[in-house]
């Protein structure tokens, strides 16, 4: 029978396994100290403070503009790279065959990658962001709550991120499913594009390239929602369906991957 | 009373190449009957099919046809509650080497779910049973591989298994570790635990055996009671003859 606290308890401690494997990548480290020399960069807006440089851009607007920058690109790196990494090593035989001779189903494994990784990632987001409010707080004496709401919208993407890795290497275990991952993001990031595109298209092409499109995160709209929240953009966007679709594809996602995982060889 | 009991086992594997698809039987209907409280020592050359018939049994992978059966019900990949009395073994095994001794078999004594006050009584019990508790804060990359065999063994009696199932359990292992882990087979024996273990030591699995299987190319050769054989030939000798033999 299902046993539901039983089953959230053995993903924690796989979880914490996962967390603790991942807090040891180097890859990690280098990561993070990159994305942090990136976000010192935000200091720069504040230092010069030559409106023309940054086209009539506030100060305070520029810098988040580095730090959100940076701290996406190299969330979307670790995420991808240190899954990949952390996904070898858990989801190798010698050790998979280990844990499932105990008892644990396979998709408490999964979930348990998928949590111990989003601990890891999410420790790098808490770091990232707090260097970037504290370089904007020294600078504008403000509290700028908006940049911690804002930049929450990074972590809905780490949530993607890390999913896609994980349904990717269920169909393929190698370094072909980072790159199948990339794809899904890129791809992510021309959502408007393509809808443009299928809009303009005869009915058929339409109905299909909708459907397609759907099956997307929307990546650059929840980038959108997040320069919106920080007020680096002002532009009109209805958040609710954004995240109501990242919600279902999460899920569905995971639904997709417990029931790829779950079928032994 | 039969503990585990293989009926037909057989798993094949599909090879794909440049000039197709091709199958493999790497398990070849596999009949075994191990009974309570024996050592069944299951012999055979590499590539022989132990591993994969060992996979089978802990439900990491699914036989293609045949039945097995456990404690007497019969068993599949989906059974979880029933690996609560089983403990394994892996010929090759993946340690993660940041934890320290202690810290990984507490992991493994919160999977099955130890109350915390028992795990220094039984993880300090085990740690003196294979050998290593000298190193019971140490790091799992400053351990030997001995030492780390041994740890291995230590996970899989955790649980306090009925049945263990153990892969080449003394790959590895000095003379000295490998007469503790006699030793500990045996008191385990004793205690009415069944093992079951693959091995190419043939003069450790004569020892200590009391039931035997050789397999070739996933096929069964031969099944008995090792004191009935080594009454006649020695268990290596019967192991050339019927590997080579049967060529």
């Amino acid at each position: 029978m299902f046993n539901f606290l039983e089953s959230i308890r053995l993903i924690r401690i796989i979880s914490q396994s996962v967390f603790r494997a991942a807090s040891k990548e180097r890859l990690m480290f280098g990561f993070l100290i990159l994305s942090l020399l990136f976000v010192l960069l935000s200091n720069v807006p504040f230092l010069i403070n030559d409106p023309e440089l940054f086209e009539g851009m506030p100060s305070k607007i520029a810098s988040m503009q580095i730090g959100f920058m940076g701290i996406n690109m190299f969330l979307m790196l670790m995420s991808v790279f240190i899954g990949l990494n952390i996904l070898q090593d858990i989801f190798s035989d010698d050790n998979l065959s280990i844990l499932l001779s105990k008892p644990i189903r396979r998709w408490h494994v999964l979930e348990g990658a998928f949590f111990g990784l989003f601990k890891v990632l999410f420790l790098n987001w808490l770091i990232m962001v707090s260097s970037l409010w504290l370089i904007i707080y020294f600078h504008t004496q403000e509290l700028n709550a908006n940049i911690w709401i804002g930049m929450s919208i990074s972590l809905i993407l780490v949530l993607i991120y890390i999913s896609l890795v994980i349904f990717f290497y269920t169909l393929i275990p190698n370094a072909i499913s980072g790159i199948l991952t990339f794809f899904i993001i890129i791809a992510g990031f021309g959502v408007s594009l393509s809808k443009e595109f299928f809009s303009s298209a005869s009915q058929s092409l339409f109905f299909l390239g909708k459907f397609g499109v759907e099956l997307i995160p929307k990546i650059n709209l929840l980038l959108g929602v997040s320069m919106n929240i920080l007020g680096i953009f002002n532009i009109r966007i209805n958040y609710s369906p954004i995240f109501f679709h990242t919600v279902v594809f999460l899920i569905a996602l995971h639904i997709l991957s417990c029931l790829r995982f779950n079928q032994p060889k | 009373m039969q503990i585990l009991k293989t009926v037909r086992l057989t798993k094949q594997f599909s090879r794909f190449s440049l000039f197709g698809k091709r199958e493999v039987r790497a398990v070849d209907s596999l009949n075994l009957q191990i009974n309570k409280g024996e050592i069944f020592a299951f012999l055979g050359p590499n590539g022989a099919g132990k591993t994969t018939t060992i996979n089978m049994l802990i439900g990491f992978i699914r036989p293609t046809s045949g039945e097995i059966k456990l404690f007497g019900n019969a068993f599949t990949y989906k059974d979880i509650e029933i690996k609560r009395r089983i403990g394994y073994l892996p010929e090759y095994l993946q340690l993660p080497d940041y934890y320290r001794v202690y810290e990984l078999l507490e992991l493994y004594c919160n999977i099955f779910n130890i109350p915390k006050s028992k795990h220094k009584d039984i993880i300090g019990q085990i740690l003196e049973d294979v050998g290593i508790c000298a190193q019971k804060k140490e790091l799992i990359k400053n351990l030997s591989m001995g030492q780390k065999r041994s740890l291995g063994i230590a996970i899989t009696l955790i649980n306090k298994p009925e049945l263990l199932l153990l892969d080449e359990p003394t790959v590895y292992l000095d003379p000295l570790m490998i007469e503790n882990i006699r030793k500990l087979l045996l008191k385990l024996k004793n205690s009415g635990t069944t093992v079951f273990m693959s091995s190419h030591t043939l003069s450790e699995a004569e020892k200590i055996s009391d039931r035997f299987a050789i397999i070739k190319e996933g096929k069964l050769l031969e099944q008995g009671s090792t004191n009935e054989l080594t009454k006649h030939i020695s268990l290596e000798d019967e192991f050339l003859k019927k590997v080579k033999g049967d060529v």
